[in-house]
């Protein structure tokens, strides 16, 4: 076994940090998400207000989400799972951890202040402004090393576990396909082939960033706090290879009808009916993991929304299957529907594995019980409630613009038509920052509370 | 392994992952082609980012192999358990770094 010394290989003080980092962010974002929903009502609080006007709020909530909550959260996961995975610490913590930590934090913060300031870049989750990128991509590259050193020299020693892959690649990939989304289209592939780059960018930021990094936490944490190895690593493996072989490439898809040759869109719609089945593939390991181990989803609060998360995962990818249809694109594009589907998967997926990630680390980092299990039922349920309510009304709301639309009736019918919906996004959304409220409250009073040393209260 | 697994295995390899490869390979021959249309050269560079990137991958796989990390394809799922269940033991030991 490749330990060093009797110490324990996880910096906590880094996992703290990043978890901290992670729920300020969140906070951030939804509050943001919120105002912006109000402006579809006709009520939103900064009139006039360039600084807040609602087309940059949005950017904020977006960027926010991404770079903020979810790298912040995948991060502190990674801190967790990669010295636990290969028994060697990550590459340097003292300098190169914290330095990438203000880091990331300085990085958030400028796109925050450039988005609001109005010098975000025209490309749809690449808004970042264009003097922050060298810094983003010098960020990844760090991580990169940071991570992958130690996985390396474990590899070396021993087979490597499906998460190790995971990590492995997505953080090869995200730096490659943030220089390509970034720069190519904006300084170098102006029109319908630049627009076709755009598109990659945005699936790929996707697919081979936020989901290779959060199956690999997935495959670390859900068989941890199960204590049961996973239903079938061959599987997991077969599902990761074809993952690092046939996604790449997938956001033609966004721009069915588009003035791209028809086949290769046609192309593009096949690749991803079938790269769907792979998708299954990795659901059903995951469920029959889980099988004749029910109960545990009753006890840990952290394995429920890793799983609600995997469920929403298998959703949203039914989802896609059929909005990559050209007949179905007819119907929803530039609709609610397409909100809905992007709320599912980097909220109620990706979020939801964070929200999990950090429910089982707080009382680990804090080493304290959590303050109250009632409170923390609360925030699930509210924030779970809300989200899936969010996510039909959207695609209701998706289908109403759309068919409206189709028909050819004033424009002003689909709005009118819509506004009960925006209503309800509107209480979906609050119903869900209340949840995070709770949430909040219920981990700052863990962490203030007396120091009473958790007993693992959150295993299954 | 035992039976119902090798054969959910061989049944994912024959109808998910082998026609998965083939309509990817179906798409990259479409976007290399339009690559090659007039004004779309542009097309051309997530191929070439891709190849770039799979190429990476297929050393990667070759290297794997050859350290044999495919030969017990179960056991590291129980390895990593085993490893975490001795942090754990070391942490509630007072292993940990404060905070």
């Amino acid at each position: 076994m490749v330990t060093r010394g009797k110490k324990g290989v996880v910096s906590f003080s880094l996992v703290y940090a990043h978890l901290v980092s992670a729920l300020v962010f969140l906070g951030i974002v939804l509050l943001a998400g919120l105002l912006y929903s109000l402006q579809f009502l006709g009520k939103y609080p900064f009139p006039g207000v360039e600084f807040l006007s609602p087309g940059r709020v949005r950017m904020l909530h977006t960027n926010g989400a991404v770079y903020g909550f979810i790298t912040n959260g995948y991060v502190a996961g990674l801190y967790w799972a990669v010295p636990r995975l290969t028994g060697y610490k990550v590459l340097n913590e003292k300098y190169l951890g914290w330095f990438m930590f203000w880091a990331l934090q300085a990085a958030v913060l400028a796109t925050a202040v450039g988005l609001l300031g109005g010098y975000a870049q025209a490309i749809e989750w690449g808004e970042t402004p264009i003097f922050v990128d060298p810094f983003v991509l010098v960020y990844l590259l760090l991580a990169l090393f940071q991570f992958t050193v130690p996985i390396y020299q474990y590899g070396k020693e021993r087979p490597l576990y499906a998460s190790s892959w995971y990590i492995i690649s997505g953080l090869i990939w995200i730096p490659m396909v943030y220089i390509m989304g970034n720069y190519i289209p904006q300084f170098f592939i102006p029109g319908v082939a630049g627009a076709a780059i755009t598109g990659t960018w945005i699936h790929d930021a996707v697919g081979l960033y936020v989901t290779p990094l959060g199956w690999g936490l997935m495959y670390f944490f859900v068989p941890v706090i199960l204590k049961k190895p996973i239903w079938s690593h061959g599987l997991s493996l077969l599902g990761f290879w074809g993952l690092a072989f046939f996604y790449p490439m997938q956001g033609v898809h966004h721009y069915l009808w588009s003035p791209i040759p028809m086949y290769a869109q046609y192309a593009a719609v096949f690749s991803t009916l079938v790269l769907e089945l792979a998708v299954v593939t990795v659901i059903i390991n995951f469920f029959m993991t889980m099988r004749g181990n029910g109960d545990a989803l009753k006890k840990s609060v952290p394995l429920r929304w890793m799983m609600i998360g995997i469920v929403n995962y298998g959703i949203t990818c039914l989802q896609c299957s059929i909005q990559v249809l050209l007949t179905t694109q007819k119907a929803i594009h530039f609709t609610d529907w397409v909100v809905g589907h992007a709320h599912l998967i980097m909220f109620g997926t990706f979020g939801f594995w964070i929200l999990g990630i950090l429910s089982y680390l707080w009382p680990k980092v804090t080493g304290r019980r959590l303050y109250s299990s009632s409170l923390d039922e609360w925030a699930f349920w509210l924030i779970m409630i809300g989200m899936e309510t969010m996510w039909v009304d959207l695609l209701a709301g998706g289908l109403v613009q759309g068919f409206t639309w189709w028909g050819l009736n004033p424009w002003m019918d689909s709005v009118r038509f819509s506004a009960p919906l925006w209503f309800v996004r509107t209480v979906t959304g609050i119903m869900i920052f209340v949840g995070f409220i709770l949430y909040l409250y219920n981990f700052y009073m863990t962490a203030k509370k007396e120091n009473i040393p958790s007993a693992q209260p959150q295993e299954a | 392994m035992n039976k119902r697994e090798k054969f959910l295995l061989y049944f994912v390899v024959l109808f998910v992952i082998i026609p998965g490869g083939i309509s990817f390979f179906i798409k990259i021959v479409s976007y290399f082609m339009v690559g090659l249309e007039e004004g779309m050269s542009g097309f051309a560079l997530p191929f070439i980012n891709y190849l770039f990137i799979a190429m990476g991958f297929v050393f990667l796989f070759v290297w794997a192999y050859l350290r044999g990390h495919f030969e017990d394809i179960e056991k590291p799922a129980h390895d990593m358990l085993e490893r975490n269940a001795m942090y754990d033991e070391i942490e509630e030991r007072g292993g940990k770094t404060q905070i």
